[in-house]
């Protein structure tokens, strides 16, 4: 043993870390912009109905 | 708006794609270090310099980021100000607790001990990153105001000034970290291919950073939208 134990466990954290926040933040984008295509879609309906 | 999120995507898939070379190039290609040199059972442990030094410097450009967004805010009410500040503290965040999580488990085989609370940069960083969080924490829980903002982005000023201090820390007061050991001289200085894995994880590191700096703006900015959104539908129903 030379350490390397510890230095696949600290190469894995680093790795899980920039991964599941790169992946947080795609499925975050795809949340709220699926959201706002509703919101956005509610006001052009709201907005025909008026004229 | 320009639709950025290819751009990120492509970015980050380029950094993600540059660094697991310098991880393999850096176990297959650089050599090892004299194994009598170092601690006992810890020759192959400095290979963690390819990642951690990259994660580090990262770190250092977000509260650079985070700085110039302060400031900005601070004299101007600058919007983009603030969106830099709010890239800025996240992006410290993330790149902060990879260091301050890989430095403790390299450290517990170089050192015998994960951390050292006499050691001025370990303790300086990670006084950092807990601005980063709080900073963040903050953001997340309070209203966001002028006022808000304005007392955020003085802690933001104030974390910045910790920066120099953490940086020339192993130079002016070595006690447990490594010196600067890319500077070349009487005891620092790395063989060649280690200082070029070093800068090709730099690079690749560095389009991640701006990767996931884009798609973070773009995630604060869209979340921004929907609170105006809420606002707007809030005062038809009232």
């Amino acid at each position: 043993m030379s350490g390397l134990t510890e230095l696949a466990f600290a190469y894995v954290i680093m790795i899980g870390i920039i991964g599941s926040y790169v992946w947080y933040l795609f499925s975050k984008l795809n949340d709220i912009q699926s959201r706002i295509n509703i919101v956005e879609s509610y006001f052009t309906k709201d907005k025909s109905e008026d004229e | 708006m320009p639709n950025y999120k290819p751009i990120s995507l492509a970015l980050i898939l380029l950094g993600l794609f540059g660094s697991s070379v310098s991880i393999l190039l850096g176990f297959l290609w650089a050599p090892g270090i004299n194994p009598d040199s170092v601690q006992e059972g810890s020759a192959e442990s400095y290979r963690i310099l390819f990642w951690h030094v990259s994660f580090a410097w990262c770190s250092f450009l977000s509260f650079l980021m985070l700085f110039i967004g302060s400031i900005l805010w601070y004299l101007k009410s600058d919007e983009f100000g603030w969106r830099l500040f709010s890239t800025g503290s996240d992006m410290g965040l993330l790149f902060g607790l990879g260091v301050i999580t890989s430095g403790p488990i390299w450290g517990s085989v170089a050192w015998g001990k994960p951390w050292d609370w006499g050691d001025l940069r370990l303790n300086s960083f990670a006084l950092l990153t807990a601005v980063a969080l709080f900073l963040v924490m903050s953001r997340k829980s309070q209203p966001d105001t002028s006022q808000t903002r304005d007392t955020l982005s003085i802690i933001g000023l104030f974390g910045f000034f910790l920066v120099p201090i953490t940086a020339a820390a192993t130079t002016l007061y070595n006690r447990r970290h490594p010196p600067i050991i890319i500077i070349e001289g009487e005891d620092t200085g790395l063989p060649d291919e280690w200082l070029l894995v070093l800068i090709l994880s730099f690079i690749s590191f560095g389009l991640l950073f701006i990767g996931v700096s884009i798609l973070n703006d773009l995630v604060n900015q869209l979340e921004s939208k929907t609170e105006n959104y809420q606002r707007i539908i809030d005062g038809r129903e009232s």
